[in-house]
């Protein structure tokens, strides 16, 4: 009994995704036992708006990952699109120009990251750290190191503190972006290369297909979504400034691993990573709800972290 | 270098090793024995277990049955180094070696000569080296060279003066020569025989028995994973070792093969390809309905070939012609648009994506066949796979099945399955049945001639020389990158096709050409 018991547990934590939910159901769970004042729509509300940025930089990450790589540029790519959309907002450019712009910039530092990774084969980790420190100095140049002060448009106000239906309009955002991407990743040729290089991109290549697109699709979207997170974070904090991208690095890429997705790519999804993000930012308030630090936030993660790792990796490990 | 050694008898003494790897029987009741102090050749075509016995002898591997008796001692190798202090050094087919240190540095890797104060001793490993290159006639090897400043050549001698710094009783070179030319050859042979007379023995394994069997002293000839027979190599003729190693025929039933019209289209001409050291001057044509093979020991580029024909192999030179038209095979996905397809070397790194599903794989070369607009519609990718897998019969509790969990033979019938599907004009097999039961070999002999009559063209490179003979229209035999002989109809045998891969009989011996 006991043992079909251990056993079926030990079945059910192989399965990433749905250990991350429990855990996320865990998670709300205690924090609605702990502070019953937290059960009502506007920390839930709180939670969703935070999220959301976190979430839309996920979906790259989430890709990137699955492929084997990672994209370390994100912070700096955030930072610098926003710059640029900021800028030429208040060069009196049209806010729809200005955002255009930035997207571009993230969709063209992710072309560069690719070209790094697919064409001239070196690895990710290293590649996207040399472009993050590269557009850290950039966006010091470009803006002598004075943030431009300018007015946020009401447009990136509201989507990115505005309500719709009464929920956050981020959220909605980062929502439609979601299923977007689960439909991408399952049902499309793209999502399927995606799971084929990160398991064996010999394979693919030698049944003929191009899997240098593929590595450039990831990280495409990976540099749009840290765009698109810069716009929003920008009307967030009703400002841009340098080093409003620090924070959306590691977290980012937590959630995706908290989410189930095989550090080594291959396997994973982007369902378990919104599962991560919510767990990672719903921690987060749990434990100032508790007021602990910021250093015993910081153990608690990193241990959540080692032990999901350790737990998934048993699945990882070949058996043949 | 005399030495004192327990008692009389063989120095190594092997007796009915076994060994078996998943299901195929490697090694099966053999027996070998070494004397003190001679050269010995070990022959065998490809798959005879010759390899895997020098891995036992090395400690590499454990026998799953037998004994070994090596100076008058039943022993057991448990790893390398346990071999290497016990006496057996061995020199394998990849070289061992590293680029940035010098000749020295390489040869005494492990075992550095040190100083009182515990230091690496450069100078004393230098003049250790120098003595042991003075010992035995070689005058040409600095040790302070560095390794990638040094000829292929002189780095398999460097690799053998590794296993020699260790001063074994036996040695063992495994494809010794592959990189040599004659004079090295010469040379080579000139230094074992040194050793031999300070009582060291050695054991040569090597294709290129032509080459060789002047140096000598005793040959042991391998089939199917045991001992034929061990012969002074002084009197024995190419034809009776020839013989030996083919033995009697075991009946594989082959398919009937379709004759070849004469009208048959032309589908792939080749001309003038080279490429590295692997490829050179490479001229082959296929018809349409034609299977044809390429023959010779392993790693004569026959991969490269084939590779080169996909289009994944860079830098090529020379002209390809499909159906009359130049093309420019530059990349797998530009050789799968003009119809070719490979089923390459290895199933498990190259053809498949194993923890993925027997139907992603299946998919995976036509997934655009499927849907629009980048979609892929799961319900005809279904009826498609499902369509693969009762045609080719493969073996599957559900597609959903990752194709680890699959047996190899039916694991390359889903490679063979994915490019099916591309309605591809020309295949390229490679080693298709390695591996693979003989139920499932079968099967695939039938689809390769069906293939065949369906007016596709086949390109099919074995190990297997029995498939060569019952499949192939042609067979054209490599040697170092090049053709060296092509034979057709009557000529189209087993000794034939063994005889020209190792370079004997026919007076087919390729000519050498200078590097």
């Amino acid at each position: 009994m006991d043992n079909i018991l251990a056993r079926r547990l030990l079945d059910f934590t192989r399965h990433g995704v749905a250990v991350a939910y429990a855990l996320l159901a865990f998670l709300v769970i205690a924090a609605f036992v702990y502070d019953p004042g937290l059960a009502s729509w506007s920390w839930i509300h709180a939670q969703l708006q935070i999220t959301a940025f976190i979430g839309i930089i996920a979906i790259g990450q989430t890709m990137v990952i699955l492929i084997g790589q990672i994209d370390l540029s994100v912070p700096w790519n955030l930072t610098f699109s926003a710059l640029v959309m900021a800028t030429l907002s208040a060069d009196g450019h049209s806010i729809w120009l200005a955002m255009g712009a930035a997207l571009l910039c993230g969709l063209i530092i992710g072309a560069i990251n690719a070209v790094g990774v697919a064409v001239f084969r070196l690895h990710s980790l290293v590649w996207t750290l040399g472009m993050n420190a590269l557009l850290q100095g950039a966006s010091l140049v470009y803006t002598n190191a004075q943030p431009p002060k300018s007015d946020v448009p009401a447009v990136v106000r509201e989507m990115a503190v505005g309500n719709l239906f009464g929920i956050p309009a981020a959220a909605l955002i980062w929502a439609v972006l979601a299923i977007f991407t689960i439909v991408v990743l399952r049902r499309t040729r793209f999502g399927r290369y995606l799971y084929a290089i990160g398991n064996n991109e010999t394979a693919l290549f030698v049944s003929g297909v191009d899997s240098r697109k593929v590595v450039f699709g990831a990280f495409m979207v990976s540099g749009f979504g840290a765009a698109l997170a810069g716009i929003l974070l920008t009307g967030y904090a009703s400002q841009t400034y340098l080093g409003m991208g620090n924070d959306y690095l590691l977290i980012p890429i937590a959630a995706v691993i908290i989410g189930g997705t095989n550090v080594m790519g291959g396997s994973g999804g982007y369902v378990g990573t919104i599962a991560g993000a919510l767990i990672v930012v719903i921690l987060q308030s749990l434990l100032s709800t508790a007021q602990i630090g910021q250093a015993g936030k910081d153990v608690v993660f990193g241990v959540i972290i080692l032990a999901l790792v350790l737990l998934y990796a048993r699945e990882a490990r070949p058996t043949d | 270098m005399t030495r004192d050694t327990n008692g009389t008898g063989p120095l190594l003494d092997a007796r009915a090793i076994t060994k078996s790897f998943g299901g195929v029987q490697a090694l099966n009741a053999a027996d070998f024995a070494c004397d003190r102090g001679e050269i010995h050749a070990l022959l065998g075509a490809n798959g005879a277990g010759k390899s895997t016995l020098v891995k036992i002898f090395s400690g590499v591997m454990a026998p799953d049955s037998g004994t070994i008796t090596f100076d008058g001692q039943e022993v057991t190798f448990t790893s390398p180094a346990d071999a290497g202090a016990k006496g057996v050094a061995t020199v394998f087919q990849e070289l061992s070696l590293f680029a940035h240190l010098t000749v020295a540095e390489n040869i005494f890797i492990g075992h550095e000569p040190l100083t009182r104060l515990g230091q690496v001793s450069g100078r004393r490993m230098r003049a250790t080296a120098r003595a042991l290159f003075d010992r035995l006639g070689i005058d040409h090897l600095n040790p302070d060279a560095l390794l990638s400043d040094l000829s292929l050549a002189d780095r398999q001698l460097v690799e053998i003066f590794k296993a020699l710094s260790r001063d074994p009783r036996l040695l063992i070179l495994d494809e010794g020569t592959s990189a040599l030319g004659r004079t090295e050859v010469e040379r080579l042979f000139a230094l074992l025989r040194k050793l031999k007379s300070g009582g060291t023995s050695v054991v040569f394994i090597s294709h290129r028995m032509a080459e060789i069997r002047e140096f000598v002293d005793r040959m042991s000839v391998f089939r199917n994973g045991a001992l034929v027979g061990t012969v002074a190599a002084a009197n024995c003729s190419d034809e009776e070792i020839v013989e030996m190693m083919l033995g009697q025929r075991v009946d594989k039933s082959f398919p009937e093969r379709s004759p070849l019209p004469a009208a048959a289209p032309m589908l792939l001409e080749v001309e003038g390809m080279s490429g590295g050291s692997r490829l050179r001057d490479i001229s082959l044509q296929l018809r349409g309905g034609e299977v044809l093979g390429i023959a010779g020991l392993e790693g004569q580029g026959q991969g490269e070939l084939l590779l080169a024909l996909f289009g994944a192999y860079r830098r090529l030179s020379g002209r390809v012609m499909l159906h009359g038209k130049p093309a420019k095979l530059s990349k797998p996905w530009i050789a799968k648009r003009a119809g070719i397809a490979l089923i390459p070397e290895d199933r498990k790194t190259e053809g498949l994506v194993l923890p993925m599903s027997v139907r992603e794989n299946i998919s995976m070369a036509t997934l655009p066949a499927y849907g629009r607009f980048g979609f892929v519609s799961l319900k005809r990718e279904r009826r498609f796979v499902a369509q693969m897998i009762e045609r080719l019969e493969i073996k599957v509790g559900s597609m959903e099945q990752p194709a680890r969990a699959l047996s190899g033979g039916n694991q390359q019938k889903l490679v063979l399955a994915k490019w099916l599907a591309t309605g591809a004009e020309v295949f390229l097999f490679y080693d298709p049945t390695r591996g693979i039961d003989v139920g499932t070999k079968r099967a695939f002999y039938e689809l390769i001639a069906g293939l065949a009559r369906e007016g596709r063209g086949v390109i099919v490179y074995t190990t297997e020389t029995s498939e060569l003979a019952g499949l192939c229209h042609r067979v054209l035999v490599m040697d170092d990158g090049r053709m060296v002989r092509s034979l057709e109809g009557d000529e189209i045998t087993e000794p034939k096709i063994l005889a020209a891969s190792f370079g004997l009989g026919d007076g087919a011996k390729p000519e050498k050409v200078p590097a």
